[in-house]
């Protein structure tokens, strides 16, 4: 699909680009901050908010080349919005319902990319959930391989033996798909 | 997932596979559904960890909140109702009215209409000197009572480093402490560099703005020459006073 013309933030997000990032906060978060505002919230949680958000987006573009297709205002908004809700939802316990009748046109235009955003999320949040509930050794092992990449060099520093760390990483991946396998998100995600 | 066939996929990523074996995976991913769904499972697991556990996200939230830091001040929005608009409207042109006239009668230009700095840069290619470092960083992002004694400690060593002076001259102005600045301009006004003379001259007469005395920095503002590169600036300045 073609980028929309405000896929720059997406690339600013990427690029770490200050001066665009400061155009997309002049022109963008006043009205979430508002938002938020309105809705029993102030200011810091909105940049919480704002910063979380952005940095899910940015995730989502280097890890899954996410593309945008829709004016990144509607969507950027929508997205704040519908994790607000959350936040608020977790807090009190009931059920807050987000009234769709008020979408407007060019938010029905971004629901798309809203979900494939927020199916990220929580995928992304539920796979960094159950890294942590591993054992510490499996957690520094894996990290360490991720980042490092190749086994020789995480033996190496770990200072055990090439064939050892590759059974470990075997094992502590086979723990970590069973644990998210079997938490309830899991099925959740899947229907999204 | 097994151990087995997670080396198996790991196997396969890894590129370690023979080429036959390499087929039957591919093969098996073409017909077996729940292997194909493993695999992908596995991929996404190990992509999404790999992009939590590099750096760019620390980098891309300091960026965040530097940028939140500096708009944090700037009013958002008012969310007016359609019925009022007409009223506001109208409220808003007799502001606007008594805005404009106030604005003539009293359009003094101010030290940040003027007050422009090229960015400070100290460190040379290749030089490591984390001092110099933050101070630029400092400078540049504008936190200007850091940069303070930064400035200190750097000219105890080169006490006439005009360029450490002229900034941290402009440091001090911005932090309100212009009487020690005025020492330094003037300690660069006599001095044999012409383009910091110029300089100095041209930010010692945006100090006196900045305090509001008009008429001292008319009388710098006079003191610069014709081939300053602030001459056109200080004209402007100078006709607005």
């Amino acid at each position: 699909m073609k980028p929309h013309k405000d896929h720059k933030y997406i690339e600013a997000l990427i690029q770490n680009d200050s001066r665009l990032l400061s155009e997309l906060y002049q022109k963008f978060t006043p009205k979430i901050i508002a938002f938020v505002k309105k809705n029993s919230g102030d200011e810091t949680q909105a940049n919480d908010l704002i910063q979380d958000v952005l940095v899910t987006i940015f995730h989502q573009a280097t890890e899954k080349q996410f593309v945008l297709t829709c004016p990144f205002d509607a969507y950027f908004f929508l997205l704040c919005k519908r994790k607000w809700f959350n936040v608020l939802k977790k807090k009190s316990n009931k059920e807050v319902t987000i009234e769709d009748d008020f979408l407007s046109i060019s938010e029905k235009q971004a629901e798309e990319a809203i979900v494939e955003t927020e199916r990220y999320e929580l995928q992304s949040t539920l796979y960094e959930e159950k890294f942590k509930e591993l054992g510490v050794k499996c957690q520094e092992l894996l990290k360490l391989s991720f980042v490092v990449k190749s086994m020789e060099k995480v033996a190496e520093k770990l200072n055990i033996s090439y064939g050892y760390a590759r059974k470990k990483k075997s094992q502590c991946m086979s723990k970590l798909t069973q644990l998210i396998k079997s938490s309830t998100s899991f099925e959740t995600i899947k229907n999204y | 997932m097994n151990e087995q066939l997670i080396e198996l996929f790991e196997s396969y990523l890894q590129q370690e596979l023979a080429l036959e074996a390499a087929k039957d995976f591919e093969n098996r991913l073409q017909t077996d559904v729940t292997f194909k769904s493993d695999f992908e499972l596995y991929k996404s697991i190990q992509d999404s960890l790999i992009y939590r556990f590099n750096a760019q996200e620390k980098n891309l939230r300091d960026t965040l909140r530097k940028i939140q830091a500096k708009t944090s001040n700037t009013k958002e929005p008012k969310v007016f109702s359609l019925n009022n608009f007409r009223k506001i409207a109208v409220a808003a042109s007799v502001v606007l009215l008594v805005a404009l006239s106030v604005y003539r009668f009293n359009s003094k230009p101010s030290f940040n209409d003027f007050a422009q700095y090229d960015d400070l840069s100290l460190v040379v290619r290749g030089d490591d000197d984390t001092q110099k470092k933050m101070l630029e960083k400092y400078f540049n992002d504008k936190q200007f009572a850091k940069t303070l004694p930064l400035f200190e400690d750097l000219l105890r060593d080169n006490p006439n480093d005009n360029k450490l002076l002229l900034y941290k001259a402009l440091a001090l102005v911005e932090t309100n402490n212009t009487d020690s600045a005025f020492l330094i301009f003037d300690k660069l006004i006599v001095g044999k560099n012409k383009l910091y003379k110029s300089n100095a001259l041209w930010y010692k007469s945006l100090a006196y703005l900045k305090v509001k005395n008009y008429d001292a920095c008319k009388e710098t503002l006079s003191k610069i020459s014709s081939d300053s590169d602030y001459s056109v600036e200080a004209k402007k300045l100078l006709s607005s006073l």
